[in-house]
């Protein structure tokens, strides 16, 4: 998409119209062809959805033109935002079409990992006090919704339909899934378990 | 509630970047064409940026969206 990285897309966007109309007819343009290319081999990404999803993105990209900050290429930010709309409806759709024993383990970056199925009793040991602790923490001390959201996530559940069983935005998960990672840490720490532990009983290279 | 073993090696993983200053969803995305373009020329990533770089482990949601960035902003070969 750098073809088209020099242009004042802002201003023109902003003009109001021949200017404007000219600027949203290619920035669709380039998302149609951005898109075509990111989503290809992705399931139920046919050419009328990505036509759809191109016009969609261009309009969210107007609506949240005040938010640009000017810090990267206009075109790198409204490919982002693009892709954030292509990725939720693409998301929706995947979730409608998939069970979830499907996708219990695919979405969470680094949970497909190789398990250590054997490891020395000391590992073994370091690791069994961290699963008790995290489990009762997440059985007594998490709430209701913030178990559900972080048991939801670490199954695979899109964002967006974890979001939506809630009631609430995706924002609000992602604050809930935090305030949950932080009370289990904070779980480990006073039991004497840092980050070095936790690492040992999982097998994790260290930083 | 039940877990796999490899649901809760991810989130011994995410446990170690939880950290008080995340960002949200929202704001990583307002905040992620810089880093995308850094990461895309191979250049280091300023400390400034780390909360866009913590987001990315522990969000799938997100992580998702930035490999359909890169391969949308990636020149046809």
């Amino acid at each position: 998409m750098d073809e088209a990285g020099d242009r004042d897309w802002v201003a023109e966007l902003r003009a109001g119209g021949p200017a404007t109309e000219r600027a949203l007819e290619d920035l669709r343009a380039l998302f149609l062809k951005g898109l075509r290319r990111a989503l290809s081999g992705r399931a139920g990404a046919d050419g009328a959805l990505i036509d759809d999803l191109a016009q969609e993105a261009t309009l969210r990209v107007l609506d949240r033109l005040d938010s640009f900050r000017g810090e990267s290429r206009f075109t790198t930010w409204a490919t982002a935002v693009a892709v954030r709309v292509a990725m939720t409806e693409l998301r929706r759709a995947r979730w409608r079409d998939v069970s979830l024993d499907g996708m219990a383990s695919g979405a969470f970056p680094g949970g497909l990992e190789p398990v250590d199925r054997e490891p020395e009793p000391e590992r073994l040991a370091v690791r069994d006090e961290i699963l008790d602790l995290l489990r009762r923490t997440l059985d007594t001390e998490l709430t209701d919704r913030q178990r559900a959201a972080l048991v939801s996530e670490l199954r695979g559940t899109p964002p967006e339909e974890i979001a939506r069983d809630l009631g609430i935005n995706r924002n609000a998960l992602y604050k809930l899934v935090h305030d949950a990672r932080k009370k289990l840490k904070a779980r480990l720490i006073a039991a004497g378990l840092g980050d070095d532990d936790v690492r040992y009983g999982f097998g994790m290279a260290s930083e | 509630m039940t877990l796999r073993e490899e649901h809760w090696r991810a989130l011994a993983r995410a446990l170690l970047a939880t950290c008080p200053d995340e960002i949200d969803c929202e704001e990583w995305l307002d905040r992620v064409g810089t880093y995308l373009e850094l990461v895309e020329a191979g250049r280091p990533i300023p400390d400034s940026l780390r909360p866009v770089a913590v987001h990315l482990e522990l969000c799938p949601g997100c992580a998702e969206e930035f490999e359909a960035m890169r391969e949308m902003l990636r020149k046809p070969g």
